[in-house]
């Protein structure tokens, strides 16, 4: 039983951390953390629609 | 010094930026590597779309990033130990490399933030590693411990805001404020973190805010230029000098308006070239082409935030084609409205960018 986990991965945008759970002859499990929220779809409402293109090509 | 094979393959694991050389450029990285007065970056990135980041790959104007890298002479050189948008190593091998910087008084060492800081949620918001400190802070690592420790270690010359997300919480403070995001001075002010670390007061001033959305790579690079030979020449204060927002003069002192080619060709209200919109005979948002010209008019009605921006894009422009040449064109050369990307403003108080009839 191994555990393979990059945590930072990098050369990607955003944040990521990845775990592997390996019973040998096959991978058990996968995980994958999705480490970073900002809130965009809260954020762009009660705006100009015009605002939204501007504001979501930050993402 | 040289290096032996096995340490440079070590070294270029956790370097940034050392694939993909040619055989030449290769020795001259070994210099540079050898260096051990290297002034040492480490670059952290929260709430940010590596705009950034990518703004400053794109580096001509001063030099490209692999000579600031890479190859400038003897120990001008910088040594970015972490970077996780372009290093080449992952994982525990990448968070090595943070974790044995030797962080010494005699070798300053410069912490670049990119990306807001956000203290929702106890910072559980944004994870950046889970065993990128040795030293005892709870895992996963939040960005707002990571930025909180390496910002109170000794030999923290400078702290450089990268970005307006980082200098005054940008796009991510907007409202309705989801998930508390900040920017870095505002972090330090303490309001709702206590820090673990330091004292608050010096970390402020050691601050250099570099805001736009996204920055020119000139700013940075010109900043980070400007540290190195302080230090390396001995020059204090280390830090260019600053406005009251904290961002060097050098960059961010021109209003927009005063280098805008519509204003010069535009003598306000009543010239033919200031289309108002809000003047309904206005054929909608008129673009100012008449059939055979484009026409150059000031862009205030449709939404311009120019009047009230600070920076050097009108003066220097965007997309420098070569090294010592200024930028073909910029936003409101090319018929877009100043968004005020570099202000504390953006993008709430400058929210709607467009005005339209």
């Amino acid at each position: 039983m191994a555990d393979f986990k990059v945590d930072p991965v990098t050369r990607i945008e955003g944040h990521l951390s990845v775990e592997l759970t390996d019973t040998g002859s096959a991978i058990s499990n996968a995980k994958c953390e999705c480490q970073l929220f900002r809130g965009f779809e809260l954020i762009l409402k009660n705006r100009k629609p015009t605002d939204a293109p501007i504001l979501a090509q930050r993402i | 010094m040289r290096i032996t094979r096995r340490e440079f393959l070590k070294y270029c694991s956790v370097a940034a930026g050392a694939l993909g050389l040619s055989a030449s450029d290769l020795l001259k990285l070994e210099k540079a590597l050898a260096s051990v007065n290297s002034v040492r970056v480490i670059w952290l990135m929260g709430a940010t779309c590596s705009g950034c980041s990518t703004s400053l790959l794109n580096s001509v104007y001063y030099t490209t990033i692999q000579d600031l890298l890479l190859f400038n002479p003897d120990d001008e050189a910088i040594s970015l130990r972490y970077h996780p948008t372009v290093m080449a190593a992952s994982g525990t091998l990448a968070t090595d490399a943070i974790n044995t910087t030797n962080f010494d008084t005699s070798l300053p060492y410069v912490l670049a933030v990119e990306g807001a800081i956000q203290r929702g949620e106890s910072g559980h918001y944004c994870h950046i590693g889970e065993s990128i400190l040795g030293t005892g802070l709870p895992s996963p690592v939040t960005m707002q411990d990571a930025v909180d420790y390496y910002a109170t270690r000794t030999g923290c010359a400078a702290i450089l805001s990268i970005g307006t997300c980082a200098s005054f919480g940008g796009i991510p403070s907007g409202k309705p404020y989801p998930t508390d995001a900040t920017g870095v001075v505002d972090f330090f002010k303490g309001k709702y973190y206590v820090s673990n670390f330091g004292l608050y007061r010096t970390l402020r001033n050691k601050t250099v805010n570099i805001p736009g959305c996204p920055p020119n790579p000139n700013w940075i690079v010109g900043t980070v230029a400007t540290i190195l030979y302080n230090h390396h020449n001995g020059v204090s204060p280390l830090l260019p000098s600053r406005d009251t927002l904290r961002r060097p003069r050098d960059y961010y002192s021109e209003r927009i308006c005063n280098n805008c080619e519509r204003f010069a060709a535009t003598s306000g209200p009543g010239n033919a070239n200031f289309i108002d919109n809000r003047n309904p005979n206005q054929i909608g948002y008129d673009n100012g082409y008449d059939g055979k010209n484009w026409r150059t008019f000031c862009l205030k009605y449709i939404g311009c935030k120019g009047s009230r921006t600070k920076s050097d894009c009108s003066l220097k422009k965007w997309h420098s084609p070569g090294t010592g040449l200024d930028g073909v064109n910029w936003c409101v050369g090319a018929g877009a409205p100043c968004q005020g990307c570099t202000q504390p403003n953006f993008p709430d108080r400058f929210s709607p960018f467009h005005y339209i009839r």
